[in-house]
């Protein structure tokens, strides 16, 4: 391979690895603001994370702010019965949920988000009204995603913006 | 003319998200389908230069699917890549035994998706 060759490879990688990243964030809007009603805005949210970020492991848990626990509403690929509920008196990492910022594991050295029987990848508040309605807890991603990247943090923030007609 | 794709996925998310990949980076035409009984009607009509299927689907999955096509005489030689969310060897040789040539797993990155289409239908 020439030196032309090798830059234009490049720079045809950069231009797909770019346009990988916009084409899913721009699916994942559409997607979710055209969910027809709640049960299609699950799907919505269960196709986003499962085709687009890569995990099969996903549940949604309604935020009850007062009482400062989340209680299990949905769930997609894994054991419901595990988890009745999130407690944020427990888990003080979930109050910057019910505060309304994303958590992702690895983020500032953490490696456990909260206590858990299965790994948890990411804890996304859903909003309504720009108002933490509920949380989407992403679990274990599958096996050839090692990481959640840049790329799939804004489809997080997409799902926490455009995702609340699923609660 | 256009070399024509079948797009097979029940994920509306998936087939947005492909047919996007294919408009912007290849000159291919995209016809789609929801499901294994679906695709195998339109790519009976259609005759494909290429399908690239999902696996799990309702009422008739990929594997399946990829058997039956094999048994069209007009469809025997079409290229058939499979799309997975799993990539253990187990998964993949039911897969080849079904018939198919190739296999991508999800979530689709569109270098390698595109890079791979091209090998069987050229640029």
């Amino acid at each position: 391979m020439t030196n032309d060759n090798t830059q234009e490879y490049a720079e045809g990688k950069n231009l797909a690895r770019h346009l990988t990243g916009r084409a899913k964030l721009s699916v994942a809007r559409a997607r979710l603001q055209n969910a027809i009603d709640r049960e299609d805005a699950l799907e919505a949210i269960r196709e986003v994370v499962a085709d687009l970020i890569g995990s099969e492991e996903l549940a949604i848990f309604k935020a009850d702010k007062q009482k400062a626990a989340m209680w299990f509403y949905w769930s997609s690929g894994i054991d419901a019965e595990k988890y009745p509920y999130l407690d944020a008196i427990r888990e003080p990492l979930l109050e910057e949920v019910l505060a309304g910022k994303s958590l992702f594991r690895g983020d500032h050295g953490r490696d456990k988000l909260v206590s858990s029987p299965d790994p948890i990848s990411a804890i996304v508040p859903i909003k309504i009204d720009h108002a933490v309605a509920g949380v989407l807890v992403i679990f274990r991603l599958l096996p050839q995603k090692d990481r959640l990247a840049a790329e799939d943090r804004k489809m997080c923030e997409a799902i926490s913006a455009y995702g609340g007609q699923a609660l | 003319m256009a070399k024509k794709v079948l797009l097979v996925d029940d994920s509306n998310t998936t087939l947005m998200m492909e047919q996007m990949i294919l408009q912007q980076l290849t000159p291919y035409e995209c016809i789609t389908a929801r499901d294994g009984i679906d695709a195998l009607s339109r790519a009976m009509k259609e005759i494909p230069d290429l399908v690239l299927m999902d696996v799990v689907m309702p009422r008739m999955n990929g594997f399946e699917a990829c058997k039956r096509m094999r048994l069209e005489d007009t469809l025997r030689d079409t290229p058939i890549i499979l799309v997975t969310t799993r990539g253990e060897k187990e998964y993949m040789e039911a897969g080849f035994h079904s018939g198919c040539n190739n296999y991508i797993t999800k979530p689709i990155n569109s270098n390698e998706l595109v890079t791979l289409l091209q090998s069987y239908l050229g640029k």
